[in-house]
């Protein structure tokens, strides 16, 4: 595994870049997502994209230097914790444009709850807004992700755009 | 035979979950994750203070929705996890009746990372009592938020414990049922299920998180 880990039995806890893993089941990550989505309506896609992105600049944050290179480690953590396949070669310190096959978040919705209208996919978009800033060094909120194509709603693969502050590309 | 927990954590923690060629993690008839506490905690407490300033019933509402959640994880997950080949194998051995299905399912999960859980107290069918030391909720809500003005934040916790009870002494997981949306309405929906209250919460101030599950 090319995730550092480290268990703590004593503790029963996982860490890795100083953060918390936790294991979870398709069943608990789409239910906790229809929770929010039903109660907090049009905030929720914020939230939880915001949440994702927090959560693994954190983890690359923590690990710093032990990461070369650190889109390849974002698409091994992301294949290695269950998300699914995510292809970050289309995507620079300009933007571009990404993709999740077998995504965690999409196959799941789709299997509990059936297909939806809208795009399923904010835990990886948030995922890919923080790996992104991370990798080219740009502040979490220059880097926004716009999933375009969702397998939940239809489409072949997920595909997001990525975009990032005119400012910050002009830098 | 006594449930050894170490035993179990080792087995368990020696599995090869990791995500495979299409980068999912099939195991116990469930997909799992290795995920971000992070991330739950984020959107949960998110989603609980937004309630907070909305009113009484949308704290309410907030509060059902986020333990059942943890409702659904433990009947899909702990459920799954008792049902599955490697229960069988590595627990399977060490129980020898259904009050030992509870001390076994607590030690698996002392190996998904949530922070140590402690049986405090089993009353066969009638009460179960879990102390967590550093639940990762709790954890990330005092780190983020510092000591929470809302009340206990443990709700995977809550759903978790209710959901063991619910799946050994309200239904009967030892008859290897088929885990159907209707047996999830029997076991939870139904007259004689469990609930499960925080009786205390670190993240509120207490020394430790107690969990306490009882017929609704």
């Amino acid at each position: 595994m090319s995730v550092p880990i480290q268990f703590d039995a004593e503790r029963a806890v996982v860490l890795s870049g100083g953060r918390s893993l936790v294991f979870h089941c398709h069943f608990y990550n789409c239910a906790l997502q229809r929770a929010i989505e039903e109660g907090m309506g049009e905030r929720a896609p914020k939230v939880l994209t915001e949440g994702a992105a927090r959560a693994i600049h954190a983890q690359l944050t923590g690990l710093g230097d032990a990461i070369e290179d650190i889109p390849a480690f974002a698409e091994a953590a992301f294949r290695e914790l269950g998300f699914g396949l995510l292809d970050l070669s289309g995507v620079g310190a300009r933007g571009g444009a990404a993709k999740v096959q077998a995504s965690h978040y999409a196959m799941g919705w789709t299997a509990v709850h059936g297909p939806r209208e809208t795009p399923a996919c904010f835990f990886p978009a948030g995922f890919i807004q923080g790996a992104v800033a991370v990798a080219h060094g740009l502040p979490l909120e220059s880097v926004t992700v716009e999933e375009r194509g969702c397998y939940a709603a239809g489409a072949e693969d997920c595909v997001f755009d990525v975009r990032v502050s005119e400012g910050e590309v002009a830098r | 035979m006594s449930v050894d927990e170490r035993a179990i954590v080792e087995a368990v923690g020696g599995l090869p979950l990791v995500g495979n060629e299409e980068g999912l993690i099939p195991a116990f008839g469930l997909y799992l994750t290795r995920h971000y506490a992070d991330y739950y905690n984020h959107v949960s407490y998110a989603y609980l203070h937004a309630a907070h300033q909305e009113g009484p019933e949308a704290v309410a509402k907030a509060r059902a929705a986020l333990i059942e959640a943890g409702h659904v994880c433990a009947f899909n997950t702990f459920g799954g996890i008792m049902l599955s080949q490697e229960w069988e194998a590595v627990v399977g051995p060490m129980l020898s009746g259904r009050d030992d299905w509870v001390p076994g399912i607590v030690s698996v999960i002392n190996a998904l990372g949530w922070g140590r859980w402690r049986l405090e107290g089993l009353t066969p069918g009638e009460e179960l009592r879990v102390r967590v030391d550093n639940s990762y909720e709790s954890t990330g809500y005092l780190e983020t938020h510092g000591t929470s003005k809302v009340g206990s934040v443990c709700f995977l916790a809550t759903g978790g414990v209710a959901g063991i009870m619910n799946l050994i002494y309200h239904g009967d997981i030892l008859a290897r049922p088929a885990l159907t949306p209707d047996y999830y309405a029997e076991l939870f929906a139904g007259t004689g299920r469990f609930v499960a209250e925080e009786v205390a919460c670190r993240a509120a101030g207490a020394e430790r998180c107690e969990v306490v599950a009882r017929r609704a």
